[in-house]
């Protein structure tokens, strides 16, 4: 005998969270797995029947998930009366079972103690959704460069692109499966964005500009450092926090290592 | 030998052996290690051509050399799949009076065109990343899944194919349920029922998962919870220490 049970019975008062609450970000770059922040999940605006006592010690877990590539990653963020009073992104991270940044699918559940009994969930948030925004942080271009192998250029409106000789015989593996161009391009090109909008009161206050700021400082231990009445930010302290995401940027991504395992592989041959 | 991948002009030719379900011609293997369709996938590990009996052991293979450190990496690189379903022809590709039984193509290639549902590219259907993917996550357990190594099971089809919540292919606890249902230890070997659609088989067990997934985050279950909720006494004939 088959047994259907409807699914809209609520008997266990589960929450539905508004996809439109929930406040995430997804960021790539070439050659890298995607990171994303969860500026809000939500949770501090819906109302909840359930017992104060059983959502506050409720974990808050993320879920990102991609069908076609068999893709997942389930993240455990932490305590719903943690991750509610967090000032800033409440979670950042790296999608490191992802190679891209399309297509993935987010869960965010909210998950009692007892017994993993669901409290509340928001499901098949996207990246582009009202709740989600999805963001190309740097573009490649192929251009005809001469001898020079890259360049950083930037686009009004945009921001930074790193373009690519067109007369390079391996283009298109130049940032995403050479270890040595990687590591040489892109904690340099980081550098340079970061360096230039810290400089510059203008840029830094365009959607690119800071959504570029929001992205490095995930890699360090705190925001950008803030300009003078006119904007300008000291030398010094740019330069101390761009090298502080720039540790944070190059251990998450190992890029040293990267180059030390492309050169011994030829030798184990 | 060192894993590689194919190149553009190398899945444009595996692709094209691949055009029918079976072929008379033999794989073709030169694409292997010929530069012009193959590059070097730069992953850590040796692999030795050789015939496995099961799937099973043709992911403990993969996983054992690359070492799980580098199977996400490996997971990551579409290029790579093609080139070890040729690498283990002799495993995923069987030769049967004469002829090479090939199947769909997402057997063997990973493609990206959705607009063609048999090329659709459902990555768990791959022959072998279906059998490292499974290897990776579940370790011993996976042999429930796991059939012959030119084989994709019921048990995997239902389970992996994600018809039941996002989680429920990647969930341990449930994986854990699934092996002390239906792997029969001693005769190593899935027991007689699970793949049907009667009482106490797979079918059944993901109609349950659909409606538990409602009201619990099932990885959070440990897997003896996970079995509490199963209904009795049909999930019970069983004995409970296998």
């Amino acid at each position: 005998m088959r047994i259907n049970v409807k699914r809209q019975f609520n008997y266990t008062e589960r929450i539905k969270i508004p996809k439109k609450l929930v406040k995430l970000r997804v960021w790539h770059v070439d050659g890298a797995p995607p990171r994303i922040v969860v500026d809000d999940f939500g949770l501090n605006q819906i109302s909840v029947p359930h017992e104060a006592e059983e959502w506050l010690g409720a974990n808050v877990v993320l879920e990102a998930n991609r069908h076609t590539t068999s893709s997942f990653q389930r993240v455990e963020v932490g305590l719903v009366s943690d991750i509610a009073g967090r000032s800033g992104a409440q979670y950042s991270g790296t999608l490191e079972q992802f190679d891209s940044d399309e297509n993935i699918a987010f869960t965010i559940k909210v998950v009692s103690a007892r017994y993993g009994r669901l409290l509340a969930e928001a499901k098949n948030i996207r990246s582009g959704d009202d709740g989600a925004e999805k963001h190309e942080l740097l573009k490649v271009q192929e251009h005809d460069l001469g001898q020079e192998p890259w360049r950083l250029t930037w686009e009004d409106g945009f921001g930074p692109i790193i373009q690519v000789n067109k007369r390079l015989s391996d283009r298109d593996n130049f940032l995403t499966r050479d270890a040595f161009m990687q590591g040489a391009a892109l904690p340099t090109a980081l550098r340079m964005v970061l360096l230039r909008l810290l400089m510059d009161p203008v840029e830094r206050e365009t959607s690119w500009g800071s959504e570029w700021l929001r992205f490095a400082a995930t890699f360090a231990a705190g925001e950008a450092p803030e300009g003078d009445e006119d904007g300008r930010v000291d030398w010094i302290d740019a330069e101390r926090w761009v090298n502080e995401v720039l540790t944070g940027f190059c251990d998450r991504f190992s890029y040293t290592d990267r180059i030390n395992d492309a050169v011994a592989a030829p030798l184990e041959d | 030998m060192k894993i590689r991948r194919l190149n553009s002009s190398g899945l444009v030719k595996f692709a094209e052996y691949l055009s029918n379900k079976t072929q008379e011609n033999a794989p073709p293997l030169t694409l292997l290690n010929d530069p012009a369709y193959s590059e070097d996938a730069q992953i850590d590990g040796d692999l030795e051509q050789q015939f496995f009996d099961s799937k099973f052991d043709l992911g403990i293979a993969v996983c054992s050399a690359v070492g799980t450190k580098n199977v996400p990496k490996l997971l990551r690189d579409d290029a790579v799949w093609p080139w070890l379903s040729l690498f283990f022809s002799e495993s995923t590709m069987p030769k049967k009076d004469g002829v090479w039984f090939l199947g769909d193509k997402s057997r063997h290639i990973l493609g990206a065109n959705k607009a063609a549902w048999k090329e659709y590219d459902h990555h768990h259907r791959h022959l072998v990343r279906g059998a490292v993917q499974a290897v990776f996550q579940f370790n011993d357990r996976a042999r429930v899944l796991l059939g012959k190594p030119d084989q994709h099971t019921k048990i995997e089809e239902q389970l992996l194919s994600r018809k039941v919540g996002t989680s429920f292919a990647y969930s341990e606890p449930l994986i854990e349920v699934v092996h002390r249902l239906y792997w029969d230890g001693p005769k190593a070997r899935v027991r007689k029922g699970a793949k049907g659609t009667g009482a106490g088989s797979v079918v059944r067990l993901v109609g349950l998962l659909r409606q538990i997934d409602v009201t619990y985050d099932l990885p959070s279950l440990s897997a003896d919870q996970l079995y509490q909720l199963l209904p009795a006494p049909e999930f019970r004939s069983i004995p409970e220490t296998l």
